[in-house]
């Protein structure tokens, strides 16, 4: 093959079938964005292990004289109690993504099973109940139901991801049902009939895979809503209690005295967007994937 | 060539449809009938046209066929579908999965929403070819190309890990057709397999189509509102209006020498006979809407032959007006002299 011929069979390659035309599309499709985003991730994963065990003190330890501001020993400076900002800030990563991560886990789980069920019952009696149950809760901003919740539990991050599955399951149940109704009716699912295919065969290789697909992607951007939420609830003092190191925890900290020192607000806001960042771009990414897919 | 052979020697009747009455239940005492009395063979080795317009039951009669009426709440409520010494119409669903897909072979309507958007097709295939048969995975990979190749789709090396997005709408139809070929079904019911493809494709598909009736000699159902397209590669038709069969002959017969006044109407509203410059010609009326049925001849209120014994009693029933060749008009025997 010539070079003139790869290239113009690279031009038409729209389907991305040759080497080049696959990097072609991966610019196209967000593939980059994915990149960057797992990158971004991954550093931040990183050092939410390295630092937290090279470091020679805990987190909770006094090793400076308060509100020493950033030094080449102590990067982000210390806060009110003179503890270390740059080893708190990192030893919270595992905490909140952890949180954030199952208080999107268990509603996600839950909400594509009840969603797919209802969709999947003829009970109309069924999809009415639970489906003014779902319309009620979502009625609510999260915000305040969690708060409800966890006046009633109690204050806690056990509370928060107990909260947070009894009231985020409604927005995938709602998702995931509507998805399902669409998706049983498609061609795809009536092919896998026709095919003799068993039920269950047709309900978990073709119906919850191409629910969840549309799910998965919503999820990925309730993930920085429900890394935020649970930053806000620590920073309301219904979350992460002292002296865990949580970033909205350290927020609430610093905030009264922040006219004197803005680092030991400042630097757990960062990590937050940060996170935030690099979650939205990987959730960006594998929304055009979907996209693609689908179209 | 083929189509001759076939047409000359009747051959063995596969599927024997007799007094099919479809419907759904609303209430208890609540019936609506959507086909009735649907009365037809199909052979082994013939395609079969099934025409007729937007609720004359076409697709509900097919639905039968493959046992998938219940997705669109509908239900067999008599007559028989004997196929293989098993009556069709009263199988159970254990039983129906024996036959779907492994006797009886679909290929849906949408080609674009076929394949299911997050396999790959060969997944699709292989899933499809290992579904009622054990067969190792790499026997089942074997097969999977060989459909790919058998449906002519070029490269099938690379298609066979592409996901559907990467596929043309005609490409997607192909692998259905493929997927629909997995288990060696004896026939192959197309509901309008062509929707939404462009004519050049549609004439592909249809090539196919009778490509592979020739090859395995398999029986093809085709469910089209399409004459043109239908004519072009059935061997015999089924003409349906409002709910039951109007005619049943062999293309030939019935293009030419039809028997029955609506089957005469859809011939002369045909869009390729239409002179340029004139009005296009059509069918009076609008067909039957479910449930309303007129009483005596469902055609009546818009046939221009009709008498007055047409609109009264029940539905007309088939009859054999020349061999192999049957019509549910009552007068169908003067109708020649009237249409010249």
């Amino acid at each position: 093959m010539t070079l003139v011929e790869a290239g113009a069979a690279d031009w038409f390659d729209v389907k991305g079938t040759t080497p080049k035309g696959k990097q072609a599309r991966r610019l196209k499709d967000g593939t980059i964005g994915m990149i960057v985003g797992g990158a971004m991730l991954g550093i931040l994963l990183l050092m939410g292990i390295l630092v937290p065990l090279l470091s020679p003190y805990e987190s909770d330890q006094s090793v400076d004289m308060p509100f020493m501001p950033p030094s080449s020993t102590f990067l982000f400076g210390s806060d009110g109690l003179g503890r270390d900002v740059f080893l708190r800030v990192f030893s919270s990563v595992y905490l909140d993504l952890g949180v954030a991560f199952l208080g999107v886990i268990i509603p996600f789980t839950l909400g594509t099973i009840i969603g797919i069920g209802l969709a999947m019952s003829r009970s109309k009696k069924l999809n009415a109940v639970v489906g003014s149950v779902i319309d009620g809760i979502n009625a609510f901003p999260l915000l305040v139901l969690a708060i409800a919740l966890i006046a009633i539990l109690g204050p806690g991050l056990q509370s928060v991801v107990i909260a947070l599955s009894l009231t985020n399951w409604a927005r995938y149940a709602r998702l995931s049902r509507t998805r399902a109704q669409v998706v049983k009716q498609q061609g795809y699912i009536e092919a896998a009939q026709t095919l003799g295919y068993s039920k269950p065969r047709i309900l978990f290789k073709h119906l919850v895979p191409n629910v969840s697909s549309e799910t998965t992607a919503y999820g990925l951007s309730d993930l920085i809503l429900v890394i935020l939420l649970i930053a806000s609830l620590s920073f309301l003092g219904l979350g992460a209690q002292p002296p865990t190191p949580e970033w909205g925890a350290m927020i609430s900290d610093g905030r009264p005295t922040l006219q004197m020192a803005w680092w030991p607000v400042v630097f757990p806001g960062l990590a937050l967007c940060w996170a935030g960042v690099a979650l939205s771009f990987i959730a960006e990414g594998v929304t055009r994937r979907e996209r693609d897919v689908k179209s | 060539m083929s189509t001759a052979t076939v047409t000359e020697s009747p051959s063995e009747v596969l599927v024997e449809i007799r007094d099919l009455v479809i419907g759904i239940q609303r209430t208890r005492a609540d019936r609506l009938i959507l086909v009735d009395s649907a009365d037809f063979d199909i052979r082994r080795g013939e395609i079969l046209g099934l025409v007729g317009e937007s609720g004359s039951g076409k697709t509900m009669v097919c639905r039968s066929l493959i046992g998938t009426l219940k997705r669109r709440s509908a239900t067999i409520f008599g007559g028989t579908i004997m196929f293989d010494g098993m009556d069709l119409a009263k199988i159970d669903e254990r039983r129906w999965r024996s036959v779907r897909g492994n006797r009886i072979g679909y290929v849906p309507q949408s080609a674009l929403t076929g394949p299911n958007p997050v396999m790959t097709i060969g997944g699709q295939l292989v899933e499809a070819v290992r579904c009622n048969r054990n067969r190792t995975e790499r026997d089942a990979r074997k097969r999977a190309m060989e459909l790919l190749d058998l449906v002519h789709i070029r490269r099938p090396e690379v298609v066979y890990d592409q996901y559907p997005f990467q596929l043309s709408g005609g490409m997607r139809q192909r692998v259905m057709i493929a997927a629909a070929l997995a288990q060696d079904p004896d026939i192959i019911l197309a509901d309008e397999p062509t929707t939404g493809l462009d004519v050049t494709v549609q004439a592909e598909i249809m090539k196919l189509l009778r490509e592979i009736r020739t090859e395995f000699n398999m029986s093809v159902v085709l469910v089209s509102h399409d004459l043109a397209l239908i004519d072009d590669v059935c061997d015999r038709l089924v003409v349906m209006h409002g709910g039951t069969c109007v005619e049943v002959g062999s293309v030939k017969e019935v293009a030419q020498n039809p028997k029955h006044p609506y089957t005469i109407a859809l011939n002369r509203a045909r869009i390729e006979l239409a002179t340029p410059g004139t009005e296009l010609i059509t069918i009076r009326g609008n067909p039957p809407g479910v449930g309303e049925w007129p009483s005596g001849c469902r055609f009546s209120e818009r046939c221009e032959f009709v008498q007055d014994d047409c609109r009264v009693g029940a539905s007309p029933p088939l009859l054999e007006v020349e061999s192999n060749h049957w019509s549910a008009c009552i007068h169908a025997g003067d109708l020649g002299a009237a249409s010249e």
